[in-house]
């Protein structure tokens, strides 16, 4: 279990602006991987607050999967394009040992204009070089993919897993898949 | 230009640019001898206005919130958009030297007749439109060099979106 979790769980962790300046670096790190990520402005520790860059133009690939927005009409082409951008980013994300925490297709966004995959919500973020953490950090994707999109979850979770770059951290997925839902983070 | 903010509404702040000034010098000592309340900036290393207005910002806050790191509003304006740790070279990092031609002036709650006496004062073109201005100005590489910016991070955002990073996550970086 990643460790600034279990420290939240614990109810240890008094200060939380530990917390915010985890997120904030986290950002820090997306960003210099060459990962999209909201702009921060200004960190305020004394009031715990993050000031940072509100996406515009923009909107989540749930919705988008859900068909919430009103698109010509999602093509299997589509599809796959969404998955192979969203395998692509986890998988530079990884390489750059920096865990998401809560990869789920809310937490990512589209931005119209310039097309692009946009990371947001780094609450949980963490910087680890284990394959163990990058695996469950999948599983919590492969989890949200199945329940909000199960119709086409096995197309999204083929097209991500053939762009994600991390032969040895899909081995371990599949060891994880097994273990059933005792590495569920927080949520 | 002048602009205020809308939690800190009793708190205003000008912004001025001039290019080719010639008496630089005779500027900054008036501003070290604290008979001039301003902030001078090297314009070419400004990528952009908003990184102003967000350090314009957060030095009004921290005015407001007793939390001021350096000695006045206007210290703090260039200690923040230096993104460093310690006050005195980022004092040197950003603010306009003796040799600085192109220069920006931010004030922070200025009356009127001190910005028109530092309009007199200033030996050189002032600048309408200051955005454009900046835009014109900005010297990539310099700025680059300064927030040691690589390319990888400019493929998902702007110069001004690195420099805004550095910014906000100068006092956080190290744990």
């Amino acid at each position: 279990m990643l460790e600034l979790e279990s420290l939240v769980r614990a109810g240890t962790l008094l200060n939380w602006c530990l917390l915010i300046a985890q997120e904030a670096r986290s950002i820090g790190r997306c960003r210099r991987l060459g990962i999209p990520a909201p702009t921060l402005f200004s960190v305020d520790l004394l009031r715990n607050r993050l000031y940072m860059e509100d996406i515009q133009d923009s909107c989540r690939i749930r919705d988008i999967l859900m068909g919430d927005i009103s698109t010509i009409g999602l093509s299997n082409l589509m599809i796959t394009d969404l998955a192979a951008a969203i395998g692509r980013t986890v998988s530079r994300l990884h390489q750059g040992d920096l865990i998401h925490g809560d990869l789920t297709t809310s937490n990512m966004l589209i931005r119209r204009e310039a097309n692009q995959l946009v990371l947001i919500d780094f609450g949980l973020s963490q910087q680890s070089s284990l394959d163990e953490d990058k695996a469950v950090d999948l599983m919590v994707l492969e989890r949200c993919i199945e329940s909000s999109h199960s119709t086409i979850a096995q197309v999204l979770l083929g097209e991500i897993y053939r762009n994600y770059c991390g032969h040895d951290v899909l081995k371990r997925l599949d060891q994880v898949r097994l273990r059933g839902r005792k590495r569920t983070p927080i949520g | 230009m002048r602009f205020s903010f809308p939690e800190l509404a009793r708190h205003h702040v000008d912004v001025l640019l001039f290019r080719g000034v010639e008496n630089v010098p005779a500027l900054r000592s008036k501003v070290l001898n604290g008979a001039v309340g301003a902030a001078l900036l090297d314009a070419g290393l400004v990528s952009n206005l908003f990184t102003v207005r967000v350090a314009s910002f957060v030095a009004v806050s921290r005015v407001e919130s007793g939390s001021l790191i350096s000695k006045s509003v206007h210290h703090e304006v260039l200690y923040y958009l230096s993104a460093v740790r310690n006050v005195g070279r980022g004092l040197q990092l950003v603010g306009a030297r003796d040799e600085t031609r192109d220069v920006l002036i931010v004030a922070v709650n200025a009356e009127d007749e001190f910005i028109q006496d530092l309009r007199r004062f200033i030996d050189g073109m002032e600048v309408g439109s200051i955005e454009s201005g900046l835009e014109d100005i900005a010297d990539e590489a310099r700025i680059r060099a300064l927030y040691k910016i690589d390319d990888s991070e400019l493929e998902c955002g702007t110069l001004s979106d690195a420099v805004l990073m550095r910014m906000a996550i100068r006092d956080v970086s190290r744990l």
